[in-house]
């Protein structure tokens, strides 16, 4: 028996153009993060702020300093937990699962995260290298990897809509005169990438003998979106649903590796943070992934001798290469492909005829919200001069809108973990894993030469 | 039925997304997709409404045809 109350009635009857809006986890990210963001507004332009509902542990250094914490607090926790159950179950409900198996599933998740997001405010958490991230992520690998997951709790375990709230949230703390000056490059570095990985592992594949849907598939997985880029790719040429699976076993081995090398490597090398989040935002595959590994890297700051740089710029450097460098373009490539698979590829006795009106159907619409959300704020921070901002703009609204990402963002970490399971991978054998390995040893190297090299002044400006 | 002519195949008018060979049930994509939930999502706008062939064993888009179409009742 699932768990889903759609499962049950499973009706794919041709919904109106209305039904996306409720029936995408995008557009939900939309509703909960610029609903957060239109009402933390609205108490700052009353006088108010969202400040006491936002609640997030404090630095401590003693477990009956974090004890009292807890304690002092414990109101606080409760009503930001129904806050967020009241919110993500809308959400969840209105994709189909039942709010009772959602609210225990949730709440396990919250506590956890509230467990991981203290341990992470432990003043010797940096020396131990327990950034809530990572440990997040490990926790979430070792129970799903070993005890297991009950099937009851896949509803509480949404990776997309808590990471995708998490951006739309994050738009809040990014002018958009930011985004606009590091947009641009952000798009063309992110596009040589692209270009070159989707490439590399395109020809690899052919070279190798694999078919040109599922080197498509492979190719956009690895150079564009992660799943996303292989879901899309995988519908838009129409490949077998086995080749979509490797594509996706692939993508999250690499991924999950890449979320613990990536601040490895970069904290060995010492980079600043918004440097190491543009290689990680050029290089990592999934935005769940990435934004796990440019966290941790922004938590090495301040505590890690020699890396410089604002803890922030990490997550905002990797969210403009990633979101906007290559999640944006998506659509485009489904379509080209799905062109080039209709005219140039072998038929499969299916017909598909390429619509332009792809590129606006799979649009990632979560980035309409985190632009929506920075155009808000930046809006409202036009009105108060530099000293007002820091004294009551950044306090009542971008702060408690921070935390809140942050929560977001530990919950995305944690269920990350819970949902990987490594005996579902699907490898198809030894050549995909050859051709999409290819396609990450050069994306690694080239994200790291454009990153540390090519574009270092902007990204180590950027970050400061 | 009509012929496509850049391919000479011979597929109905109607679409995927009616057939009964077709599924889009988002719970039965993720099972059949394992690892769908853990960096992605059946949810996502990117996946448009693409479902898979239980005929063909494919991941379509909902708007793709074939010769094999048989309308769900």
């Amino acid at each position: 028996m699932t768990e889903i109350a759609q499962s049950q009635v499973h009706v794919p009857k041709r919904e109106s153009a209305w039904a996306e809006f409720i029936r995408k986890d995008d557009w939900w990210a939309i509703w909960i993060g610029l609903g957060l963001v239109v009402i933390a507004a609205g108490l700052v332009a009353g006088g108010g702020s969202l400040r006491w509902l936002a609640v997030a542990p404090q630095k401590w250094t003693l477990w009956s300093d974090a004890a009292a914490q807890l304690r002092a607090h414990a109101v606080q926790y409760l009503a930001l937990f129904a806050l967020w159950a009241a919110l993500f179950g809308i959400g969840v409900s209105a994709l189909g699962y039942q709010l009772s198996r959602f609210l225990p599933a949730f709440a396990s998740v919250y506590v956890v995260s509230l467990g991981l997001y203290l341990l992470g405010q432990w003043d010797q958490a940096s020396h131990y290298n327990l950034e809530p991230p990572l440990v997040a992520l490990v926790l979430g690998l070792l129970i799903a990897n070993t005890v297991g997951v009950p099937k009851w709790a896949d509803a509480g375990l949404r990776v997309e809509l808590y990471i995708k709230t998490g951006i739309v949230l994050l738009g809040a703390a990014l002018p958009l005169t930011l985004i606009a000056w590091a947009g641009p490059v952000a798009i063309v570095q992110a596009a040589i990438v692209s270009l070159v990985t989707f490439g590399v592992i395109y020809f690899t594949a052919i070279r190798l003998g694999l078919d040109r849907r599922l080197a498509a598939t492979l190719g956009t997985g690895g150079a564009v979106c992660g799943v996303s880029g292989a879901i899309a790719t995988a519908g838009a040429v129409g490949a077998r649903k086995e080749q979509a699976s490797i594509a996706i076993s692939l993508v999250i081995f690499w991924a999950i590796l890449a979320i613990f090398v990536l601040p490895l490597l970069a904290r060995a090398l010492r980079l600043p943070t918004g440097v190491a989040g543009a290689w990680i935002g050029t290089s990592e595959f999934a935005d769940a992934a990435g934004l796990a590994a440019a966290q941790a890297y922004g938590g090495y700051a301040g505590h890690v001798a020699g890396i410089s740089g604002s803890p922030d710029a990490a997550v905002n450097a990797f969210t403009l290469m990633k979101v906007i460098g290559r999640d944006l373009w998506i659509g485009v490539w489904a379509f080209v492909l799905s062109i080039v698979a209709t005219t140039r590829w072998q038929a499969t006795g299916i017909r598909s005829e390429p619509n332009v009106a792809e590129i606006w159907r799979r649009f990632p619409k979560f980035i309409l919200g985190f632009l929506i959300a920075s155009a808000i704020v930046t809006v409202i921070s036009s009105g108060y001069s530099y000293a007002d901002y820091k004294k009551i703009v950044q306090p009542s609204l971008v702060a408690p809108l921070q935390a809140l990402r942050v929560w977001a963002f530990t919950f995305t970490f944690l269920a990350i973990g819970l949902t990987t399971r490594f005996r579902d991978f699907i490898t198809g054998g030894a050549k995909p894993f050859y051709a999409f390995s290819a396609g990450v040893a050069v994306n690694l190297i080239l994200g790291f030469v454009l990153s540390t090299q090519v574009f270092v002044g902007f990204w180590t400006r950027f970050g400061q | 039925m009509k012929l496509n002519a850049a391919r000479g195949e011979a597929v109905p008018e109607e679409s995927c997304g009616s057939c009964r060979y077709f599924c889009q049930a988002p719970h039965e994509i993720e099972s059949q997709m394992p690892g769908m939930r853990s960096l992605g999502s059946v949810y996502a706008s990117v996946r448009a409404a693409d479902g898979i062939c239980r005929r063909h064993d494919r991941y379509l888009g909902a708007a793709s045809r074939c010769a094999d179409y048989q309308h769900r009742v």
